[in-house]
């Protein structure tokens, strides 16, 4: 490998981590939480805002009850069954507003007479939130798919791809000397770059995964329209079922009926959701959801089949697990790749882990881009003055990644307290997680970046911490699931690490030069200065 | 119960395999000493991932096995380095080759060149190769699962494309090959489309 070609790399390699790399951070840690978005989501439960369950022998009476008193509810209705865990209600649509593209949402269940109760409510779903922000990083504007922070994060991702393959380029010529190795020395570069590369390249193919999928995720559309156009011409893409004569809802083939349909192709399948889409069109249609254990599945949790709800069979069963062929077999096989769903918890516990450790590598990269742009302090010279990019993104990388965490924590402080039933809680929780994550990044920029960094951390330290003592405080934790435990227990773990990160940099401090953007405030005495080059450090200082 | 027990004992095994693979690592810093040379270490290591793999195999399916180990060995190659006792790595031979050369001379990147090349000649010539695949791969041409497919095919093929494009040390070659191969496909597709 040519030196000229090594430069370009990390030229490519910087520029493109840069860019990506902070709206990364939040994606990756908002990704990490959303494994976990259906423990969320039951956390959030409030039993003012969830209606009673059925049992499943009613859900037939309860679906035809529905269309029959709501007929707006055949566009788009979801009926979640108890497999699928506590809910707020086993069925529920949406009516969007032409005009404003914002939709409210109806619950429908039966009271214990029988009797048809429908609300309409706006439900916390603090999972769904944080998978909101996993896919749009956070960043207004536009809605659903058509969100301005998903195409965003889309070119966001091509360039992490980019940044993917030069880092591995650069890694190369010396993979034999740094493969593996944690040097920690009195170098911190040379840590924070054996770090960066211990995760990067331990990783690489999840990442190298997940960056093409993300790109996908963002862009299938106009990738399907290139295709039209270039590829397949006038020949179809895709079997579109002829169009139907119109039927009345009561023809609708009942639920245990398809969860036996999908059973002989699957058969251990257990039902969980069926989405109906325009039952009252020539063309309706239905994604059956279901659990299959022990195998890779197309959904975040789910295996999917889809068909005609009128009609008494599965058309599209290709990709149920048991039923893959070559093609969908791989396709599969990237979805589940994305999502963490090919080994139930244990493999959503490893996405977890791997999400936060891809946090990290962004956030390493952003300290080993500061430290490169260091400006040293010569012997006995003067302190040199930092340069301006480097001390702001310094404060900007502590305030995205600390302001993230404060804001999450944030928002499922109000989640916990607000009384779900009275206030929008959609509203709140966004405008709570933008109050957390605009704190910290402002704080980071008032103050100076070490500062910055301890008090953020002891914010967000205790913020995190104060969740689980709000559940306990609130009081439903006694009679709650495993999941909403581990939801608690997990925060708590989380908040004592951010207190021990708080503990570690405070020692650290003291031992940080002068001329670093992380030192103390300034003070250039020389005779200081030698006191604190007097202090062996046998660890590197962590300096965020 | 049953399936917990082989799923930790398969996850023991993964375990073993890469702390194995990590002390025969050159750069190992558990041992000032390292106890195992590196091509003992793969095969040890190696017969434990196969180990792992038959017993996740026992509860999952084999693509789920498979992205399991591969998922646990990754996790845990990228963890034991935080784990490692000394400051720097322990006892090695190093090898003295020199990978990186000097010598090219009036060297210029040419960012925009390359990257518009990579961006506009990159992606028609990912869109070609998916839909070759879209016409001549297995299988008749409208199959919902075989469009879908062909759809993710581009990205990866596309942003190698822009990802490798600036190991090109002259921009005429570069030029050459993009254009070269985009005719080609282009030649191929039509032939495809019209009935090949």
């Amino acid at each position: 490998m040519r030196v000229e070609l090594i430069k370009t790399y990390k030229s490519v390699h910087t520029w493109t981590g840069i860019i990506a790399g902070l709206f990364l951070y939040i994606a990756f840690v908002a990704g990490a939480l959303t494994m976990f978005k259906g423990p969320l989501n039951e956390w959030a439960l409030q039993s003012e805002t969830t209606l009673p369950g059925v049992p499943i022998e009613d859900y037939n009476a309860l679906i035809q009850r529905v269309l029959q008193e709501h007929p707006e509810a055949a566009k788009r209705m979801l009926v979640e069954f108890p497999a699928a865990g506590p809910q707020a209600a086993p069925l529920s649509w949406e009516i969007e507003n032409h005009e404003t593209h914002e939709s409210t949402y109806w619950y429908a269940s039966f009271d214990e007479n029988g009797e048809l109760i429908t609300e309409s409510f706006s439900l916390s779903t603090i999972g769904e939130f944080v998978d909101h922000l996993h896919r749009t990083a956070g960043i207004p504007g536009g809605d659903g798919h058509d969100a301005i922070g998903t195409y965003v994060l889309g070119v966001v991702s091509a360039l992490y791809f980019v940044a993917l393959i030069s880092g591995l380029i650069i890694f190369l010529p010396t993979w034999f000397k740094d493969f593996l190795v944690l040097r920690k020395g009195k170098n911190r570069k040379r840590y924070w770059l054996d770090f960066h590369n211990v995760l990067g390249i331990s990783s690489l193919p999840f990442h190298l995964i997940i960056a093409f999928t993300a790109f996908v995720f963002a862009f299938h559309d106009p990738l399907y329209d290139a295709l039209r156009t270039v590829v397949y011409g006038d020949s179809p893409m895709f079997t579109r079922p002829p169009p139907q004569e119109l039927r009345g809802f009561s023809e609708l083939v009942p639920v245990d009926e398809l969860e036996n349909l999908v059973r002989v192709q699957e058969s251990e399948f257990r039902m969980a959701e069926v989405l109906y889409m325009n039952l009252d069109t020539v063309s309706p249609s239905m994604r059956i959801g279901g659990y299959v254990d022990g195998h890779l599945v197309r959904g975040a949790e789910y295996a999917y089949a889809m068909g005609n709800p009128y009609i008494n069979e599965i058309p599209y069963s290709s990709i149920l697990p048991s039923q893959l062929n070559g093609y969908s077999g791989t396709v599969i096989s990237i979805f589940s790749l994305h999502f963490g769903s090919f080994g139930g918890e244990l493999v959503r516990w490893m996405y977890f882990v791997f999400g936060i450790m891809g946090a990290l590598i962004f956030f390493s990269g952003n300290l080993l881009w500061v430290e490169t742009r260091r400006k040293k302090q010569r012997a006995q010279g003067m302190l040199p003055q930092q340069t301006k990019s480097s001390i702001n993104m310094a404060k900007l990388t502590i305030g995205v990644g600390l302001g993230t965490i404060l804001g999450i924590a944030a928002s499922m402080l109000a989640v916990k307290w607000l009384p779900h039933a009275q206030i929008d809680i959609v509203f709140w929780q966004k405008a709570t997680y933008y109050t957390g994550f605009l704190f910290g990044v402002g704080w980071a920029f008032v103050r100076r970046p070490a500062d910055a960094a301890k008090q953020l951390l002891l914010l967000s330290s205790l913020a995190v911490i104060l969740i689980p003592l709000s559940s306990l405080m609130r009081g439903n934790l006694w009679d709650a699931s495993i999941a909403v435990w581990a939801v608690d227990l997990s925060a708590l773990l989380i908040g004592l690490i951010l207190a021990l990160i708080l503990v570690r940099l405070r020692k650290r401090h003291a031992q940080i030069e002068q001329d670093s953007v992380w030192a103390e405030a300034q003070q250039s005495l020389e005779a200081d200065q030698k006191f604190h080059d007097s202090f062996p450090s046998s660890r590197p200082q962590t300096s965020g | 119960m049953y399936s917990t027990l082989i799923t930790g004992l398969a996850l023991l095994a993964a375990f073993v395999a890469s702390s194995v693979f990590y002390l025969g690592c050159p750069n190992q810093q558990w041992r000032q000493q390292r106890p195992l040379t590196f091509y003992t270490a793969l095969l040890v290591s190696l017969i434990l991932v196969v180990t792992s793999w038959f017993l996740f195999r026992l509860t999952l399916s084999t693509l789920s096995a498979s992205f399991s180990v591969i998922c646990f060995l990754m996790l845990a190659l990228g963890i034991l380095p935080f784990t490692s006792v000394l400051d720097k790595p322990g006892k090695v031979i190093a090898r003295k080759k020199k990978r990186i050369e000097k010598g090219l001379e009036d060297y210029t990147p040419h960012w925009w060149v390359k990257s518009l090349c990579a961006l506009l000649l990159g992606f028609p010539l990912a869109l070609a190769l998916a839909g070759l695949v879209a016409w001549w791969g297995p299988g008749n041409v409208l199959v919902n699962d075989k469009t879908q497919l062909v759809m993710w095919l581009i990205t990866p093929v596309w942003l190698t494309c822009l990802s490798l494009v600036y190991l090109f040390t002259s921009v005429k070659r570069m030029l050459a090959i993009y254009l070269g191969l985009n005719l080609l496909m282009y030649s191929l597709l039509l032939i495809a489309r019209t009935g090949g």
